[in-house]
């Protein structure tokens, strides 16, 4: 590779090397601190001494974490609920997107369907009408109350990005299958689907992600800890508390129990799994594209 | 109005006569027969034990780091419900459990969907919201029939305020907990070591508040070398708040409120001028008070990132601010941390700084903040009530070991504190420490219930000599936990016996009903305002129009409606 060597293009190389590491920063340092905060002695912690190196290192967090039943609990409720919620979205989006895509005059309601979607998305009946459904349902303290009202929610985004997806591909692609005998399910499936991968690990990544980072409806369908999600269990130990309504010996407990490294520990835990899984996913984002399938 | 109390009448009368229906489990205390009939005013038994089984389901706050429970008890199968199961024969349930950050989100939802427990403990807005929507059962009766002498005792010794806070139209809908009023008292603390090591003494006036704070950031006190040091910390960002108001009167850590106080300012307080009430936030005094923050902070001697700091007790724990203001307990605040970095950071407390005339004149806050309510149709109304009775009865006794799990595993516990437990307990430390007095002759206090492990903890981190305070006569090493609530309780509690006080109380420590669509905005308004003047970002005669425009945005109506409230 020949590179330019005039003064501008240098000093553009080092304004765009600036930049991104800025970002990459912005982006690598928060996970940095949680981890350096978890490694480091309690007082040191809650003093601010800490910053890119641990004071006082120690393992003793990661020793509590290991003896928390409640953790592992919520943790294993966690990866139920991504694991149902990211397949029944892949299944649900894909059954849906697919007659979506057909035009108006193979499927004539279309657009009322899609009507109907987005009005759902730009508009709901708020917190306690869902909380009344979801309870007249009995799904109250149910692994279903998380999967399916937390799924329904970004289902809508889902189906129309899919929709916009399908409607993109090459209509000659399905008339070709037509016109070999391939019928709609056929042709979903052969032609649709494989075609459809980079979508399809999209919206199954932003499931996963969803259902694995939301916490508010764990808090407000389940009426016992032991039933919370993990991002749940980890809300309610770190948000703060107003002491002007407590009592002596709520201070007491508050005292005995504010531990930020612990806290630190059991964020850094909680991350790991989607950090895990982001990778081998991000792949099918640039593959699939590029395959060529018409000339045009 | 009229349609809904005889709708709770009504109800209350159903909900009477199915108990007399149904199994009548007071059979045993008193005649059945006119149980039903008009209201009964005859002493029931406070601890009387049902025949049959009863369940009652409640909302509960369980912490879920809490690891005190022995292996196989559960928040719903401990030593408390299995002594509430044997005394009473109540089987407790839960509704829902929730912990302290989420337990008010849970109980709004409960009261918006309409889907209550049968008793629950609440606050004084959710107590508000619920009476106002028809919800609870009216617990006069209840109270005054089932309510144990002991309780009824400490409930009346507040002057009234206890029950007028749960008293709407001349019924009581709730039974207040009542907690000690150490914490609406907020006092000033300072490093002792940077003072001595300076050759000050602690500030008694304003004028010296500002040489002590500006001697602790010029003249290095940490002995690091670098002008690093903060005068006088200051309330964080998001929940601080530079004085505790009238609707959370009390803990308000790292404020300004003795400060104000020196002033003669009572900011947030509903005062009485001469019969009628007017607002401690748009009296002149507060315009001084305000004036004079603004120097201080001008100058550099408040904490320059206050405000905006997102911990406030960072610097405390890292032996970079001087002063802060705050209740007595605050070993369970920063100082416990404080001290495990720097065990030579002699945190002492004052009742400081002192006003014009000499005197400390704190505000005093409202005993109750916690309210044990009772969903309206249910059919025993009673049973929290016998519940707490039994709960305080237990407690004085002694029944319960707190080392199989703390108190707060007690359903609907409500704390009732006798109001002096700070004061009481400093002293009885004191007798305790010069030999006076032994632990022996405390034993009939038992409703000082943590008195006795106080007197058989002191000797073990506190040594001689026994007059004096210094970190230095402690001994944190031997028993942490000790160490935290004793010197809380000594160092802290030690102004608060010391010292001649004059209480300001707020006239009013609940909302009217015109506050609940305007104080929100008023509030905020207020909060930036003063928050703009000290930091100099408004000029302080903007103070001035900031009253105008607070009388003319509702101020005016809703003191007119706490004149009336007051009547």
């Amino acid at each position: 590779m020949i590179r330019d060597r005039t003064w501008g293009s240098r000093l553009t190389d080092i304004g765009l090397l600036v930049i991104l590491i800025t970002i990459t920063l912005t982006c690598v340092l928060p996970i940095w601190y949680t981890l350096v905060l978890s490694l480091s002695s309690n007082s040191a912690a809650a003093s601010g001494q800490v910053w890119l190196w641990p004071v006082g290192f120690n393992l003793n967090a990661y020793t509590q974490i290991l003896k928390d039943t409640q953790f592992f609990g919520s943790f294993w409720i966690s990866v139920q609920r991504v694991a149902l919620g990211a397949a029944l979205n892949f299944v649900v989006v894909l059954l849906m997107a697919y007659p979506l895509s057909r035009t108006s005059r193979q499927f004539r309601a279309r657009g009322i369907l899609m009507w109907i979607l987005v009005f759902c998305m730009l508009f709901n009946g708020g917190l306690i009408p869902l909380y009344l459904t979801v309870k007249q349902l009995g799904m109250l303290n149910s692994i279903w109350a998380l999967v399916l009202v937390g799924g329904a929610q970004t289902l809508v985004f889902n189906v129309i990005l899919t929709v916009n997806f399908f409607r993109n591909l090459p209509k000659e692609l399905d008339e070709a299958a037509l016109v070999d005998g391939a019928g709609p399910w056929y042709s979903l499936i052969k032609i649709y689907l494989p075609l459809a991968v980079p979508v399809l690990a999209t919206i199954t990544l932003f499931s996963i992600v969803y259902h694995w980072n939301e916490f508010l409806y764990g808090l407000i369908f389940m009426t016992r800890e032991q039933y919370y999600p993990l991002q749940t269990y980890i809300q309610q130990m770190v948000v703060s508390v107003d002491p002007s309504t407590m009592s002596e010996d709520q201070y007491r407990r508050l005292s005995e129990l504010s531990n930020r490294t612990l806290d630190a520990a059991k964020i850094f835990v909680a991350m790991l799994p989607v950090m895990i899984v982001y990778p081998f996913l991000q792949r099918y984002f640039i593959h699939g594209i590029t395959l060529g399938s018409v000339k045009e | 109005m009229k349609r809904k109390v005889s709708m709770t009448g009504m109800v209350l009368l159903s909900a009477a006569l199915m108990l007399g229906a149904c199994g009548s489990p007071e059979k045993s205390a008193e005649p059945a027969a006119g149980e039903a009939a008009a209201p009964n005013s005859e002493p029931a038994d406070p601890y009387g034990r049902y025949d049959e089984p009863t369940t009652i389901s409640i909302g509960m706050q369980v912490d879920p780091t809490d690891k005190d429970l022995p292996a196989g008890d559960t928040p719903l199968d401990n030593q408390y419900t299995r002594q509430v199961k044997e005394a009473l024969n109540v089987q407790v349930e839960h509704a829902f459990t929730a912990s302290a950050a989420n337990m008010r989100q849970k109980i709004s939802l409960a009261i918006a969907s309409n889907d209550l427990p049968d008793a629950l403990v609440v606050n004084a807005v959710e107590l508000r919201q619920m009476v106002a929507a028809g919800q609870l059962a009216d617990l006069t009766e209840v109270y005054n029939r089932y309510a144990s002498p002991e309780i009824k005792d400490i409930i009346e010794k507040t002057n009234g305020v206890a029950l007028k806070s749960v008293t709407f139209d001349g019924k009581m809908y709730a039974i207040p907990g009542v907690q000690a009023d150490a914490d609406g008292i907020h006092i000033m603390w300072i490093r002792q070591d940077w003072l001595d090591k300076l050759g000050l003494e602690p500030p008694k006036s304003m004028e010296e508040l500002e040489t002590v704070a500006r001697a602790f950031v010029e003249k290095d006190p940490d002995g690091n070398g670098s002008a690093d040091t903060i005068g006088i910390s200051g309330p964080q960002s998001g929940d601080g708040k530079m004085y505790a108001n009238f609707l959370e009167s009390k803990n308000n850590l790292y404020g300004f409120d003795p400060v104000f106080s020196a002033y003669g300012s009572f900011p947030g307080f509903w005062l009485d001028n001469g019969g009628s009430p007017v607002y401690g936030s748009i009296q002149p005094e507060t315009k001084e008070a305000l004036a004079g923050l603004r120097d201080l902070y001008a100058k550099g001697l408040i904490d320059p990132e206050m405000a905006v700091r997102a911990a406030s007790d960072e610097p405390i724990i890292n032996g970079k601010s001087g002063i802060f203001f705050a209740p007595w307990w605050m070993g369970y605040g920063p100082l416990t941390n404080a001290v495990k970095n720097n065990a030579k950071a002699d945190w002492q407390a004052y009742a400081l700084p002192l006003n014009a005339d000499g005197a400390f004149q704190p505000h005093a806050a409202t005993p109750s903040t916690e309210f044990v309510v009772v969903r309206k149709d249910y059919g025993h109304p009673e049973i929290p009530m016998k519940m707490l009775n039994n709960l305080f009865k237990n407690e004085m006794e002694n029944t319960f070991d707190p080392s199989k799990g703390g108190p707060g595993f007690y359903p609907l516990r409500v704390v009732f504190a006798p109001s002096d437990e700070i004061e009481f307990t400093n002293k009885a430390v004191k007798e305790v420490l010069a030999g006076t007095k032994t632990k022996e002759d405390f034993a009939d206090a038992r409703s000082y219930k943590l008195l006795p492990s106080d007197l058989d903890s002191i000797k073990t981190i506190k040594q001689e000599p026994y007059d004096k305070w210094n970190i230095e006569t402690w001994t944190p090493d031997a028993d942490w936990g000790a160490w935290t609530r004793a010197y809380s309780m000594m160092v802290g509690g030690n102004p608060l016996v010391e010292t001649e006080m004059e209480k300001v109380k707020s006239l009013i420590y609940e909302q009217t009903p015109l506050m609940e669509s305007r104080w929100v905005n008023l509030k905020k308004m207020e909060d930036e305002m003063f928050l703009k003047i000290v930091m100099g970002v408004a000029p302080i005669d903007s103070f001035d129009q900031f009253v105008e425009d607070w009388k003319r945005q509702g101020g005016e109506q809703i003191t007119k409606e706490v004149a009336e409230a007051l009547q």
